[in-house]
């Protein structure tokens, strides 16, 4: 067992892309490969409003991340489960413009006063961390 | 559009590792990386037959794989229906001349004393191949 502490620390190891998984309506999974970053305790990625990520969450409010498996990280894995949420406000963008790590204008030059994209926040409720696919070991949290 | 064929191959340029996604029964995705190859037109995963992973396909046979993205974010989304299969026939054939790596190494019994590995069969229903993330552009297939 591990503290969310630890899954946070843990998860920077692999980069700032991940793989996150959302369900639509009909039970299809859906996997994207965006950039991720903790904003206290939760998850966040920001994403155009008209892609299927948000309109998955909307019908489902589950998703996972998977952060990136390499070589380099020794094959291990750091999976985060939670609930999922959008966050499409104009006051809720301004409170998360400048906390994401990188320069958001440059994927959206409206500023967070655009509706065309918005954040999603994934709030974890467990966690797994895998030494080298498991064969090493694993560690968990939940909320 | 584009030909599965074409999908294919931009797969194998890729990476041998993708994500694949599968989900449980109350709607929560599970994401898990694996070494995926090709047979013909279906996709093999070797699996743990008590696997989440293959519980969540007993009940929701719906699956979708994307590939790692190189540096410059071209990446390939897969999507198709899945079907274990863990009998004897179908371990000893898949066991050697489909996959790109040693099975033995994670299952030493081989196919005859491996009772819980198993396999996959992902049978694609669409593909999107992206350039950049899309910024590039973008290919679909979709099966007839």
């Amino acid at each position: 067992m591990t503290d969310l502490a630890a899954v946070k620390t843990e998860s920077r190891r692999y980069g700032p892309i991940a793989y996150v998984a959302t369900t639509g309506a009909d039970g299809e999974p859906h996997l994207a490969p965006v950039a991720v970053s903790w904003v206290d305790d939760d998850l966040y990625t920001f994403v155009l409003s008209s892609g299927r990520k948000v309109r998955n969450v909307r019908s489902n409010p589950r998703a996972t991340v998977h952060f990136s498996v390499s070589e380099a990280t020794g094959w291990d894995s750091c999976i985060v489960w939670g609930d999922a949420s959008v966050v499409d406000t104009v006051e809720g963008r301004r409170a998360l413009w400048n906390r994401m790590g990188y320069d958001l204008a440059a994927f959206e030059p409206g500023g967070p006063e655009s509706d065309n994209h918005v954040f999603v926040r994934i709030v974890p409720s467990r966690a797994t961390i895998l030494r080298m696919y498991g064969l090493k070991g694993r560690e968990t949290w939940h909320a | 559009m584009t030909t599965l064929d074409e999908v294919k191959a931009h797969c194998t340029r890729l990476s041998p590792w993708a994500h694949l996604a599968t989900v449980r029964p109350d709607g929560q995705p599970d994401v898990v990386p694996v070494h995926p190859c090709w047979e013909r037109d279906v996709l093999w995963v070797m699996i743990g037959t008590d696997s989440r992973k293959a519980r969540n396909v007993a009940t929701n046979d719906k699956v979708a794989l994307h590939w790692q993205v190189t540096e410059t974010g071209d990446g390939v989304e897969l999507w198709g229906t899945a079907t274990l299969h863990d009998d004897l026939d179908s371990k000893r054939r898949l066991w050697t001349g489909v996959f790109d790596y040693d099975l033995n190494a994670f299952a030493p019994g081989g196919p005859d004393n491996s009772p819980g590995t198993g396999f996959l069969a992902v049978h694609p229903t669409k593909a999107l191949v992206l350039l950049a993330y899309g910024m590039r552009g973008s290919h679909t297939w979709v099966a007839s």
